[in-house]
């Protein structure tokens, strides 16, 4: 199953916004343009629906509803957030879930959010499995304050949408936290969005399959970073995780280095290959260009589309990015493509092909990138460099 | 009218940019496309396709070749679309901002006598037009031996390459200020002929859109 459509009302800077997706997606936008917000929209679910998760605390984790809400919004304060999920390559959906809330509280009350509705749809049923709002019977303003969804016990008819989210991973590896292994302690109560639980999270994984994600990884990274060899897992003496590999230069037999030595590249490039096999639902990639050569991320497109096309890895796979060499990819359809685009009445959301302006570009021969990067870039970026520098 | 422009760096997509303002403010820019030195060619084709959507307006830079004409013959092969105007500066899209010849002399601070001037030549026709002449390319002759005579030594350092470039580090912002506020179309186009044309058929393609 992916998530095949995303509404956003009020949700960051999404005034309102509506969607579709497809497996392999590619966002698009200028800085600034809410790439981020968009796909923590999903992360926001996946944060409702994890174990010691729920909407208050996903709330909260963002910095209450003034921080979601957006700004464009006057009269409807509401945050509205609607997934419509279905198999790849169908034109029908299975399931809608759709979360409508608002604020409560404040003054000398808790600062906290009410749900103003939750509905799930089962389109196979075609009827609703869940629909409240405040006007149903056995609610009360404590009730709202929960979603079925994070309630194993309320979300029985639809338990399986509870597991999607759940499996909804992001990514954004970030080097130096997984290298600095003294930021280790800080981040066990916290997801690890940025690779600091990286390590650990290898420590904890079967042996077997350890060592077999390890072996294919390491064919990736043998063509990519051909110095690097024989990339393993192994623990010190003081038992703290490490990655080691053998690094064939200057020395006849190669020297062991371990993560603290690896280039920012190549400790990403592991992140990722190791997150598209490990992954086996939504995996949210944020712009895996960074620290990689441009020759390693024309090859991204069509790495993942094989991932996708595999047994095991990664089902729907959502990308941020600014790469012009990764959007070059001949591959790519102007339907995986959404941009967004700043307006004064929030930022809208479209796929390349249901852009009058820019399909015609593509449908011209040239490719995506030719086509859109045009379009993210700020309008006078040039005079940046006018701008005078004297003090 | 809506268009794409087709450029080769900055300094081709701010002449564009203003020639096509300095013709009608009712040309809205869709995108600037990028077509890097030497892509011209390659992707000659696709542009000719897409201005059957919208007008595409390319300029680019009529370099070694003999004469306009012949470039446009050895780049577009094919039956060029009406909608697809293809732009050559002569000999480069520098020449079109010096042959404002006082304008240019006196932003930079260089000494007006010291600037090129036009003269009559053949471009493939029969009647003899104005153009801007040079020893060599035009950008080369900016940058290696007018600038130097620039009175404001900011220039000098912004324009000239340092060993093994081939533009100066700041070429490009130091040039489209120029560009985009005082260079004077007017005086250009009557000691460029062929900035005088890439404005008649940006006209011409209006005036067709019109009816």
């Amino acid at each position: 199953m992916i998530i095949k459509r995303i509404k956003l009302h009020n949700w960051k800077n999404f005034q309102d916004c509506e969607v579709l997706l497809t497996e392999r997606c590619f966002i698009i936008g200028a800085n600034a343009s809410g790439k981020s917000n968009f796909i923590d929209a999903l992360r926001f679910l996946r944060d409702i629906s994890k174990q010691s998760g729920g909407l208050q605390s996903a709330v909260e984790e963002r910095g209450g509803i003034t921080k979601i809400r957006c700004l464009a919004a006057r009269t409807q304060t509401n945050v509205k957030i609607t997934i419509d999920m279905g198999e790849p390559n169908t034109d029908n959906f299975l399931w809608t879930y759709s979360l409508d809330f608002v604020h409560t509280g404040g003054g000398i009350m808790k600062n906290q959010v009410k749900i103003f509705a939750e509905q799930v749809f089962s389109h196979e049923q075609n009827s609703y499995v869940l629909n409240r709002n405040a006007k149903t019977e056995g609610e009360d303003e404590e009730t709202l304050k929960y979603t079925h969804l994070e309630q194993v016990n309320a979300n029985r008819k639809f338990r399986e949408l509870q597991t999607f989210f759940q499996n909804i991973e992001y990514l954004n590896v970030i080097p130096q936290l997984v290298r600095e292994s003294a930021s280790l302690a800080q981040s066990y109560t916290r997801e690890d969005y940025y690779g600091r639980n990286f390590l650990e999270k290898l420590a904890k994984m079967n042996e077997k399959t350890r060592n077999a994600y390890f072996r294919k990884i390491s064919q990736f990274l043998k063509i990519a970073v051909p110095q690097l060899e024989e990339l393993k897992f192994m623990k010190d003496e003081m038992g703290v995780p490490h990655l080691e590999a053998k690094y064939v230069h200057w020395r006849a037999k190669g020297s062991k280095q371990q993560e603290a030595q690896f280039s920012d590249g190549t400790l990403r490039l592991i992140g990722f290959l190791f997150a598209l096999i490990d992954c086996n639902g939504v995996i949210l990639l944020e712009e895996p260009e960074i620290n990689l050569h441009a020759g390693i991320v024309t090859q991204l497109p069509e790495f993942i589309a094989k991932i996708q096309r595999s047994k095991k890895g990664a089902r729907q796979i959502i990308i941020t990015t600014h790469s012009y060499d990764m959007l070059a990819n001949r591959g790519i359809s102007t339907n995986e493509v959404l941009l967004l685009q700043n307006t004064t009445e929030g930022t809208t959301a479209n796929r390349v092909s249901d852009i009058a302006e820019i399909k015609p570009i593509v449908d011209a021969g040239l490719t995506i990138a030719d086509a859109v990067i045009p379009y993210t870039k700020p309008q006078n970026i040039e005079s940046m460099s006018q701008l005078s520098i004297e003090f | 009218m809506k268009v794409y422009i087709v450029g080769e760096d900055p300094v081709t997509f701010s002449i564009l940019k203003k020639v096509i303002r300095y013709c009608s403010r009712e040309i809205v820019i869709l995108s600037e496309l990028p077509a890097r030195g030497g892509q011209i060619k390659s992707k000659i084709a696709e542009f000719n396709t897409l201005s059957a959507a919208y007008p595409v307006i390319l300029l680019t830079d009529l370099d070694a070749v003999i004469c306009a004409p012949e470039l446009v013959r050895q780049i577009v092969p094919f039956n060029k679309n009406e909608n697809f105007i293809f732009n050559v500066a002569i000999d480069e899209a520098e020449a079109w901002l010096m042959a404002d010849i006082d304008g240019f002399a006196s932003y930079f601070a260089i000494d007006a006598h010291e600037m090129p001037t036009s003269i009559m030549t053949k471009q493939g026709g029969r009647k003899k037009l104005p153009e801007m002449s040079f020893n060599y390319k035009s950008s080369m002759y900016l940058t290696h031996e007018l600038i130097k005579k620039s009175k404001k030594l900011e220039f000098i350092q912004q324009f000239t390459p340092k060993q093994g470039a081939a533009k100066g580090p700041e070429y490009n912002s130091a040039i489209v200020p120029f560009i985009e506020n005082k260079w004077n179309i007017d005086v250009a186009r009557t000691n460029s002929d062929s900035l005088n044309r890439m404005i008649v058929r940006v006209n011409t393609l209006l005036t067709a859109y019109k009816q």
